[in-house]
């Protein structure tokens, strides 16, 4: 069972990015939900690079909740993934819904970080 | 059949989620595939986020035309700002897909996403105005 570190009870604006996070075994999963654009991102920005420095370098990114994502947040998912590598970790992603995927494909940010299927998959590839 | 609708917008990016669930409705509307109108959606917010953000140096507040003009088998989208001239058809997308997590930049991917997901791109500067036009094959 998956715990949420902070939750909100607040009906989720879709224009809107509610950030969960869990740290299991050292591997810190976070999950931004909504949209991750030019305005969410700076936020998103400070909460990612502020939850990897407190917790571990090994990060999974689970975009199930996802359903939009911009250039502006590719640049906030490179970012942490520079602060993971750098930390020694490994940063990767799963479960992105289809129009998310291609634009990580079409980014090259699929075949560089990796979009595993599910969490469990991902998880275990940032801790080997 | 030809349908056509145009939005107007103030030069804050605040204003791009509210003209995305406009253009979702008006995609729902008329049956185009949620897929394609994502693409459309992501080109129109990295064009208007480079014209909010660089095309007013001088700021003050701007409108920003968006018009969707649906027809059988292809949707054209016209964008018309007042900012600096800014052609971004001739910018080539400088994206090196095949970097390192350490080498990789983001720069240009905004631009990248539109000669990738646009069908056709046409630029003028008229009346002290940009206008840019995108073709979207359904």
């Amino acid at each position: 069972m998956r715990k949420a570190a902070s939750t909100n009870n607040e009906k989720v604006d879709k224009n809107m990015l509610e950030i969960k996070s869990e740290c299991t075994d050292n591997v810190l999963v976070i999950a931004p939900a909504g949209r991750l654009d030019g305005i969410t991102s700076r936020e998103f920005s400070e909460k990612i690079i502020a939850l990897i420095e407190a917790n571990s370098p090994r990060v999974v990114l689970d975009l199930a909740g996802l359903n939009y994502i911009s250039s502006e947040g590719l640049r906030v998912i490179l970012t942490a993934a520079k602060k993971s590598k750098s930390g020694g970790g490994t940063l990767t992603l799963c479960a992105a819904q289809p129009s998310v995927h291609e634009v990580l494909t079409i980014s090259g940010f699929a075949p560089m970080l990796g979009v595993h299927a599910t969490v469990e998959a991902a998880v275990s590839t940032v801790r080997n | 059949m030809s349908v056509t609708e145009t939005f107007l917008i103030a030069n804050r990016l605040e204003e791009i989620p509210l003209l995305a669930e406009k253009i979702d409705t008006f995609a729902a509307l008329h049956d185009i595939e949620p897929a394609k109108i994502f693409q459309v959606n992501l080109v129109i917010d990295e064009l208007l986020t480079n014209v909010i953000s660089y095309g007013y140096p001088q700021h003050g507040d701007h409108q920003i035309e968006i018009t969707l003009a649906l027809q059988e088998e292809q949707l054209e989208i016209t964008i018309v700002d007042d900012g600096q001239a800014f052609n971004p058809i001739e910018q080539a997308p400088e994206v090196n897909l095949d970097a390192s997590v350490e080498e990789r930049r983001v720069g240009g991917l905004g631009i990248y996403f539109m000669h990738n997901m646009m069908d056709a791109m046409a630029y003028r500067r008229e009346d002290g105005c940009n206008k840019l036009q995108l073709t979207k094959k359904l």
